[in-house]
């Protein structure tokens, strides 16, 4: 799993303009300044490299984001899910 | 300066296609919004939508003009045509060089867009129809009411997105106000429930996830498209005294700003300095207001917004006002959205009764206003506001008064 963990820092990285060594999974959401946009844009991106759909916002089973760990937890939890 | 007045409607939406049965739903409570039968849905989450689901072009047009009219153009001749009979002027003596016609729509033409994007990359097709452009241009529902009314004056289209209609009927009644056309046909026109559109909206995770849009209510998850046209006929005051129209209307100002902040996030001071630039414009203080209609789109970003921008810009008056949200009956009609709630507005106010906000189920402590819930009430209603704020924080309010 070490890969997604991974994989998941450099799209939040390249999608915040901020270099990958300065996320962990401890980072917060609220102190990289994510905006609104820049969420669905991270989720469309781990949508299309993981081939997942991930529930956010409103809708059903949506988890909340706090820490990049919750994303990648998320993420992972979805994994077998792939056909 | 002059006074203007509305002296003519004409409506397509999923309420009605014309303005007695529109204001009939409206005040019942009737959903437009229902299960999408225009376009396959199979790739789709979002499965429902406020479609004019009855809408036969040939009831209006012959094959030859149906060639040549998208959807959205479709719509907007069909309600001007209702606006301008209703006004019964009379274009042929000149009137026509005199007349402006400002129509907003966000989009355009997108059903034909689609349609010739699906057959040209998905179908291989090396030929798409030859009246692609001339259909999808954003000016082609303005463009179409000038020829068949023989308009010759300035006209043109608005587009900014969800404000659209109501940049549209702002700029036409700062003409009529002003003396720079003696009449303006103004409104919006929005068509683009085509299955490439829809994909978009629902990728932004703005979309209501149950399919029902539910303005400031807690629960409440997105919004729910709507597709239609709005098409008004605004003249100054004396020209229709004098000519003995009927008046239904008077709009006595307009708010326009810019938030010049986010694409999509609203913003409360840019929201609320609209709506008192449009009240100063009218030259009305905020203890006069009555009614709002509200953007209300049912995200919930939008209505807490709206609902600071109230509390910002009406102090203390704030609880006294009604508000309502019409897109919980119609969907967001997107660049036809300030047409039709324009409409929703002058009917408030001439039977003295607020249209409901359907669909509220449990009040949010963040949309602490009255916002009329699932039931029209009665009231006397002389000055409303009717709100639009635009994804791109593009914001136009209208100011609207009873005729006396």
């Amino acid at each position: 799993m070490e890969s997604v963990e991974h994989e998941v820092l450099q799209i939040i990285a390249d999608n915040t303009d901020r270099p990958v060594e300065s996320l962990s999974r401890q980072t917060k959401l609220a102190d990289i300044e994510i905006s609104s946009l820049d969420i669905i844009e991270i989720i469309f991106h781990l949508e299309e490299t993981f081939k997942v759909e991930i529930a956010y916002d409103q809708e059903a089973g949506a988890q909340e984001f706090s820490t990049i760990d919750d994303v990648i937890t998320q993420v992972e939890k979805l994994l077998p899910q792939r056909g | 300066m002059h006074r203007v007045v509305i002296t003519g409607m004409g409506v397509v939406s999923s309420l009605g296609k014309d303005i007695d049965s529109f204001e009939s739903s409206l005040f019942e409570g009737r959903s437009g919004v229902g299960p999408i039968a225009t376009i396959p849905t199979e790739r789709l989450r979002t499965k429902t939508a406020g479609e004019v689901v009855d809408f036969n072009p040939s009831d209006y047009f012959n094959p030859k003009q149906i060639s040549l009219l998208d959807r959205v153009s479709q719509f907007a001749l069909v309600a001007s045509r209702q606006a301008i009979s209703h006004s019964e002027l009379d274009f042929s003596n000149g009137l026509g060089e005199q007349t402006a016609t400002i129509v907003g729509t966000g989009i355009g033409g997108m059903t034909s867009l689609d349609k010739s994007y699906y057959d040209f990359y998905a179908k291989g097709a090396n030929r798409v129809h030859p009246l692609t452009i001339p259909r999808l241009i954003a000016n082609a529902p303005v463009s179409h009411i000038t020829m068949q009314h023989q308009l010759t004056g300035q006209a043109y289209a608005v587009s900014s997105g969800c404000s659209s209609s109501n940049h549209a009927i702002g700029h036409a009644f700062q003409l009529v106000r002003s003396g720079g056309a003696r009449i303006a046909i103004a409104g919006g026109a929005e068509a683009c429930l085509t299955p490439g559109t829809i994909k978009g909206w629902e990728s932004m995770r703005v979309t209501s996830c149950d399919g029902v849009c539910r303005p400031f209510s807690a629960d409440r998850s997105g919004l729910v498209l709507g597709e239609g046209s709005a098409i008004v006929v605004l003249e100054r005051r004396d020209d229709a005294l004098a000519r003995g129209a009927v008046i239904y209307a008077e709009i006595a100002g307009v708010g326009m700003t810019a938030d010049a902040s986010d694409i999509t996030v609203p913003d409360v001071k840019s929201a609320a300095r609209s709506m008192t630039l449009a009240l100063a414009d009218a030259g009305l203080k905020p203890q006069d207001v009555d009614y709002i209609n509200a953007h209300g789109t049912g995200t919930p970003v939008n209505d807490r917004v709206e609902t600071q921008a109230l509390h910002l810009t009406f102090g203390d008056h704030a609880p006294k006002l009604l508000i309502s949200s019409s897109k919980s009956m119609f969907g967001h009609l997107l660049g036809a959205a300030g047409g039709v709630e324009l409409l929703a507005t002058i009917a408030a106010i001439r039977r003295s009764l607020a249209p409901p906000t359907i669909n509220y189920r449990q009040p949010d402590p963040d949309c602490d206003l009255d916002y009329v819930p699932n039931r029209a009430r009665q009231c006397s209603i002389r000055v409303a506001l009717s709100n639009s704020f635009a994804f791109g924080g593009l914001n136009g309010v209208i100011v609207v008064k009873a005729a006396d």
